[in-house]
C-alpha cells in the first residue's frame, strides 16, 4: 500500500513497553480491575496478536495503551511515549480501528478519510492521492461519494481499516479487523498487514476472536484473561510452555497384556490402541521415554514416537481456564488427528 | 491548533450539510426556515422589522434557536452514533474538539440568522416598495449583528456543555429545553418573588431606547456568560471522562 512518505522509522527499540499496568474502575461503590498488572513488551515492527474472551480488559488496554485512559498504577511507553504525559504524540503515531468503525454515516467515504487525513495535517498534494490510492485498494474508490450509512458492513470495515493506516501510522491498533470481511477480503487484509509489516516497519497490534486467523498472522500472541495476561510470545514458545501430555506411536506388537503391564509399570494411560499404533496420556510433566522403554521391554517394535502439537486454541483454552471447552475442543483435535493418521 | 479547530468545524459543517437526505433535503430545509423567518415574519411585522427594535430581537433570537436545533448532537450525536471514540483516538487535541464543534454551531446559527434578516429586508422592501426603500439604521444593525453573535456563541456553549454530559442526542434536547424554558420563565418568577428587584432590573434595560445601552448591558452579560460557560466546558472536557460515560 505504498512507500513511505515521512522518512526513515526508528526501527530499535520497543513499541509497547508496559510494567505492572493496572486499571481500576469503580462502579456503584464496587472496585474492578479491569486490567491486572500486566507487563509487556513488545518489539517494532511485529504483528501482535492480544487474544481473550469477551470482558477480558482487551479494549481498556487500547484506550489505556492509547492515553485515553490514565493507568491506575503501572508505567507503560508506547513508541517511546510516557501515556501519562505523552498521550498525544502517541495518538499522533498510531492509527486505531477499535471495537466500533467510528464512520461518520452521513459523510461519504471521501469525506470520512478526508477529514481524518486534515486531521493528521496530511499535505494537500499527499491527501487526496493517498485516499485515493486506498480506497482503490480496498475497491472502495467507485462508491467513494456514496454516504458510509448506505455501506455493507463488510465496507464499512474496509473504509475503517484504510482509515487507521491512512497517515502511515506507526503503530496500529485493529479491534476485530476482519469482522464482517468476507474470506477473500480477510485473507487479502492479512495479507496486507504481513506485507506493511515487512515494507513499512510497521507494528499492529491486534485483537481477534479468530484463533486461526491469529496463529497464521501474529508474530507473538498475549492472550488475556480476567484482566491477566495470562501467557505472551511467539506461538512457538507458548507450545513448547504448555507442552502436550499425548503422545502417538507406531510400530508392532501392542497386544492387550503389554500394554497393561505398560500401564501398570510407567503410570500411562493408554487411550486407545491397535497392532501397530498407540495413543497415550503421559503423567504429567513427564517425557515419553519411560513409555517406549517399558514397551520396548514387553517386545513391541517402535518404528515411530510423536507428541500430539498443541493448536493455539487449546493453548488459549486451556490458559483461559475453561475446562469444559477445552476438553471439547481437545476432543476435536484429537479427532483432526485421528482422522489424519492410518491406523489409528 | 487552528488547523485542527477548522478540520473539526469543517466536519461539523459537512455533517450538517448532509441531514435529512443530502443536497435536496438540505436546500427543502434551508427554504421552509427562509419562508417561514426571512419571509413570512418580516411581511407580516411590517417596515418595523427594520425600523425599531424588532431586528435586534429577532436576530438574537433566530441565532439562538437555531444553535439549539443543532449543539445536542455535537457530543452526544457522536456518542449515540459509537463515532467518539475513534475521534478522541485522533490526534486532534482536547481545545480544537471543543471549541471546532462550539464555532460549527455558533457559525451556523449566526450566519443563518444573518441570512434571515437579510431575507426580511428584501422581504419588507418588496411588500411595502410604495413607502421605502428600508434599511435598518446603523446602530440597530451593529447591535444586532454583535449580539446575535453573543447570543449564538452562549447558546453554543451551553449546548456543548450539555451535550458533554448526555448518552444521547434526546437526552441532550430534552435537558437544554427544560433549561431554556426555566430560563424563559425566569422573569415571570422573578416578578412575583421579588417583584421590586424585577422592576429595578426592568427600569435599568429600559433605562434608555437607544440601542446602544442595550448592546453595552445585554452584550456584557453574554459575554460574561458565554465566558463562564466556555471555562466549564474547558474544564468538563476529559477524554477520559468522555470515555467512561460512554
Amino acid at each position: 500500500m505504498g512507500t513511505r512518505a515521512h522518512g526513515e522509522r526508528q526501527l530499535s527499540g520497543l513499541a509497547i513497553d508496559a510494567r505492572g499496568l493496572s486499571r481500576e474502575f469503580v462502579r456503584e461503590g464496587t472496585r474492578l480491575t479491569a486490567v491486572d498488572h500486566i507487563d509487556l513488551q513488545l518489539p517494532r515492527g511485529a504483528i501482535f496478536g492480544f487474544l481473550g474472551p469477551n470482558g477480558a480488559g482487551k479494549t481498556t488496554t487500547i484506550r489505556l495503551l492509547l492515553g485515553l485512559l490514565e493507568p491506575t498504577s503501572g508505567s507503560v511507553d508506547v513508541l517511546g511515549f510516557d501515556v501519562r504525559t505523552q498521550a498525544a504524540q502517541i495518538r499522533e503515531r498510531c492509527g486505531a480501528l477499535l471495537e466500533r468503525d467510528g464512520l461518520y454515516d452521513r459523510l461519504t467515504a471521501y469525506e470520512n478519510l478526508q477529514f481524518f487525513a486534515r486531521a493528521w495535517h496530511l499535505p494537500k498534494e499527499v491527501r487526496s492521492a493517498r485516499i485515493r490510492e486506498l480506497l482503490e485498494h480496498f475497491g472502495l474508490w467507485n462508491r467513494r461519494n456514496d454516504p458510509a450509512g448506505t455501506w455493507s458492513r463488510g465496507m464499512r470495515q474496509k473504509l475503517a481499516i484504510a482509515r487507521a493506516l491512512l497517515h502511515r501510522p506507526e503503530l496500529v491498533f485493529l479491534d476485530e479487523p476482519t469482522a464482517g470481511l468476507d474470506p477473500a477480503a480477510a485473507a487479502a487484509l492479512r495479507d496486507d498487514l504481513r506485507a506493511l509489516v515487512r515494507t513499512e516497519a510497521v507494528t499492529v497490534f491486534l485483537t481477534t476472536h479468530n484463533l486461526a486467523e491469529a496463529e497464521r498472522v501474529c508474530d507473538r500472541i498475549g492472550i488475556l484473561h480476567s484482566g491477566k495476561l495470562r501467557a505472551v510470545g511467539t506461538i512457538d514458545q507458548l507450545r513448547s510452555a504448555a507442552g502436550s501430555s499425548i503422545v502417538n506411536i507406531t510400530g508392532a506388537g501392542f497386544t492387550a497384556d503389554r500394554l497393561a503391564a505398560v500401564e501398570r509399570a510407567t503410570r500411562v494411560q493408554i487411550v486407545e490402541a491397535h497392532e501397530t499404533a498407540l495413543r497415550a496420556t503421559l503423567p504429567e510433566p513427564a517425557t515419553a521415554a519411560p513409555l517406549v522403554r517399558a514397551l520396548i521391554e514387553q517386545g513391541c517394535d517402535i518404528e515411530e514416537v510423536r507428541r500430539d502439537t498443541p493448536t493455539l486454541e487449546q493453548l488459549y483454552l486451556s490458559l483461559i481456564g475453561d475446562t469444559d471447552a477445552a476438553s471439547a475442543a481437545r476432543g476435536s483435535a484429537d479427532n483432526r488427528v485421528h482422522r489424519g493418521e492410518e491406523g489409528l | 491548533m487552528i488547523r485542527d479547530f477548522l478540520t473539526v468545524t469543517w466536519k461539523e459543517w459537512r455533517e450538517q450539510l448532509h441531514i435529512g437526505g443530502g443536497k435536496r433535503g438540505t436546500i427543502l430545509r434551508a427554504l421552509f426556515s427562509i419562508g417561514l423567518l426571512g419571509v413570512l415574519w418580516p411581511w407580516l411585522i411590517g417596515p418595523a422589522f427594520i425600523t425599531t427594535a424588532v431586528p435586534i430581537v429577532f436576530s438574537i433570537a433566530t441565532s439562538a434557536m437555531y444553535v439549539a436545533a443543532i449543539v445536542p448532537d455535537s457530543f452526544a450525536g457522536e456518542r449515540e452514533r459509537r463515532t467518539l471514540e475513534t475521534l478522541l483516538a485522533s490526534r486532534l487535541p482536547d481545545s480544537a474538539l471543543l471549541l471546532g464543534k462550539i464555532a460549527a454551531c455558533w457559525s451556523y446559527g449566526y450566519l443563518a440568522s444573518l441570512a434571515m434578516l437579510a431575507v426580511g429586508v428584501i422581504t419588507v422592501n418588496i411588500t411595502h416598495r410604495a413607502e421605502g426603500p428600508f434599511f435598518f439604521p446603523p446602530l440597530t444593525l451593529f447591535s444586532a449583528l454583535v449580539l446575535a453573535a453573543l447570543a449564538a456563541f452562549a447558546m453554543a456553549g451551553a449546548g456543548v456543555l450539555v451535550s458533554l454530559r448526555s448518552a444521547t442526542v434526546k437526552q441532550a434536547t430534552q435537558a437544554l429545553a427544560t433549561g431554556l424554558t426555566l430560563l424563559l420563565l425566569l422573569p415571570a418568577v422573578l416578578a412575583q418573588v421579588a417583584p421590586r428587584t424585577w422592576n429595578n432590573f426592568v427600569d435599568w434595560m429600559g433605562s434608555t431606547e437607544s440601542p446602544f445601552h442595550l448592546l453595552t448591558r445585554l452584550g456584557s452579560a453574554l459575554v460574561l456568560l458565554s465566558l463562564v460557560l466556555l471555562a466549564v466546558a474547558r474544564r468538563r472536557f476529559s477524554r477520559a471522562r468522555l470515555l467512561v460515560d460512554s
